[in-house]
């Protein structure tokens, strides 16, 4: 009987351990994915585009469009600048000059001074990559990788 | 059994003619009204717009007010409704179309005035934009002079101060500078690498104290606003000048004759997420009588520090306010505005020589929304000074825009 308990509780500290293991290795799987996830993310790089046909824009351009102070682009297109949800804070540091918030508080400025028109704003990459294609004065933010595969016009690529 | 007179016959003769106006009146309404709705189906993809709401709630300690109307006076503590404005604007090429609308709560012991009246239109306009160097506004919008009112005039919740200087009040709260400009204005910008020259000039209705309205020139005198600037973004540097002629009823049934000549300049640094510095100064000098008055105000602002994105802006605020004795524009105003032809004043001072201290601070909590604190202190001369503690609430939220 005592030999019985004795291998009983054997197995069952073995089965223990096999699932102590299991859950190891699938919580080590987990971590590693979501780092890899996190840095493919971190290490994505976004570009601001235009249409193949569009003219070179320098960075001091396209931060006087999107602020409202440019209206035409080089060649005498109507420009429309377009911001995609969940545009990166880069962006806005390095086009902009100053902060995703700031930028925001600065566009409620200039509408209820009865300004310009902000650019306008686009729920996803595919409606921002389908505006650019149809508008040759439109300008957007998208993936490096994407905006290659579509054929866009890369101006600035930001890290 | 009826039978048709000759007045029935005629009574129906006049309704049938009323309900054909009726329908054709329904008819044509329809059509213009299909006609714009499939003007704008046709065309969507070229018109631009945004609409926004923007408001402030609040409440202040007034240290010592005075309601003549109810013989009251002392310290009082009030919740304040507030503002609430709807902002609107359409572009279709080169054309273009502004409305701006405030609901405001009157104030019932200053005021006997229908509901209605607490809703009109603060700016309405249409555009057209030649050019760069020549935009044509027809309608109402801001007078031209300075930075601070034609900028921020009504988003309060964006300033970093909670009360306005009191030289940039509007005319029905006792302000001395011609505000709403309601007529042609001709502007245009060019650039200089980030920096932008500029212009705008305006022919308005007179004097809206003493010689307009939002409808009527009463007097047959023009107002002249005009101002060249440099700014860059939303810093500028502005020289306004203006020419405001109008005549001012007296009680013997004559009029004093008045020729204001209007001088400004403005000062402003605008960063955001830095100093904010805002200097401006007027001279008002009245051609006839030969004296002048005036007067400015400087508000500085920074951040001193962020916690999870909420910014933390304290500011300081000064202004005053002087004329020399005869002149009739500013002596007349400063009696109240029983004497004068506007029917309704804001609790506060008005058109009073003054200093004025402020102090206070800003925490913007996201682009959207902001609460502000604040104390403003008038030292009134000739008269009991006053102060005000605030707590306002700010918002402003967009509804579209394409």
């Amino acid at each position: 009987m005592e030999k019985i308990k004795k291998t009983y509780i054997s197995e069952m500290r073995k089965g223990i351990r096999k699932l102590f293991f299991t859950f190891s290795l699938l919580a080590f799987g987990m971590l590693v994915s979501s780092l890899a996830c996190y840095f493919s993310a971190y290490a994505q790089e976004f570009a601001v585009v235009a249409h193949p046909s569009a003219p070179d824009i320098p960075i001091e351009e396209l931060k006087k469009i999107y602020l409202g102070d440019k209206k035409n682009l080089p060649d005498g297109t109507k420009v429309t600048p377009t911001l995609i949800k969940g545009t990166p804070e880069e962006f806005f540091q390095k086009v902009i000059g100053m902060g995703k918030k700031q930028f925001f508080q600065y566009w409620m400025i200039r509408i209820v001074g009865g300004g310009s028109i902000p650019p306008k704003d686009v729920e996803s990459e595919e409606q921002a990559i389908n505006l650019i294609r149809e508008n040759k004065g439109a300008i957007g933010i998208v993936s490096v990788d994407r905006a290659k595969k579509e054929g866009l016009k890369i101006l600035i690529v930001i890290k | 059994m009826t039978f048709l007179t000759k007045e029935t016959f005629c009574m129906k003769d006049k309704i049938t003619f009323k309900f054909s106006i009726a329908i054709l009146r329904r008819v044509f309404l329809n059509a213009l009204f299909s006609l714009i709705f499939f003007s704008i189906s046709a065309r969507a993809q070229e018109i631009e717009g945004y609409m926004f709401l923007y408001g402030e709630v609040g409440a202040d300690y007034i240290s010592d007010v005075e309601i003549p109307s109810l013989g009251k006076r002392g310290g009082n503590i009030a919740f304040s409704l507030g503002t609430f404005d709807i902002i609107a604007k359409i572009a279709y090429g080169k054309a273009e179309g502004f409305v701006e609308i405030p609901i405001t709560p009157l104030n019932t012991l200053y005021v006997e005035a229908p509901i209605w009246s607490s809703i009109w239109f603060e700016r309405f306009y249409f555009g057209y934009n030649f050019s760069e160097l020549f935009s044509l506004k027809i309608g109402g919008t801001y007078g031209a002079m300075g930075y601070l009112t034609r900028n921020w005039h009504r988003a309060y919740y964006l300033m970093p101060i909670v009360r306005r200087p009191i030289i940039t009040n509007a005319e029905d709260e006792g302000g001395v500078l011609p505000l709403y400009a309601t007529g042609v204005e001709a502007s245009g910008e060019t650039s200089i690498g980030e920096f932008r020259p500029g212009y705008i000039f305006q022919v308005i209705n007179g004097n809206y104290h003493f010689g307009s309205d939002d409808f009527l020139d009463y007097d047959k005198e023009r107002t002249f606003l005009g101002k060249i600037y440099i700014r860059r973004y939303l810093e500028e540097i502005g020289i306004s000048l203006g020419y405001d002629p109008f005549r001012i009823p007296t009680d013997e049934g004559e009029s004093i004759y008045v020729q204001n000549l209007i001088a400004g300049l403005n000062l402003s640094y605008v960063k955001l997420d830095g100093l904010i510095g805002l200097a401006e100064v007027f001279i008002i000098r009245d051609l006839q009588s030969k004296t002048q008055g005036g007067g400015g105000f400087l508000i500085l602002s920074y951040p001193i520090f962020y916690a999870d994105e909420i910014e933390f802006r304290p500011f300081l605020q000064f202004g005053f306010m002087d004329w020399q004795e005869g002149n009739p524009f500013f002596e007349k105003l400063n009696e109240g505005a029983e004497e004068v032809r506007l029917n309704y004043v804001s609790v506060g001072p008005g058109t009073v020589k003054h200093f004025e201290y402020a102090g206070g601070i800003r925490i913007g909590i996201s682009p959207n929304f902001a609460v502000k604190l604040g104390i403003n202190y008038y030292d009134i001369r000739d008269e009991k000074d006053l102060y005000y503690i605030s707590v306002r609430a700010g918002w402003g939220i967009p509804v579209f825009g394409r």
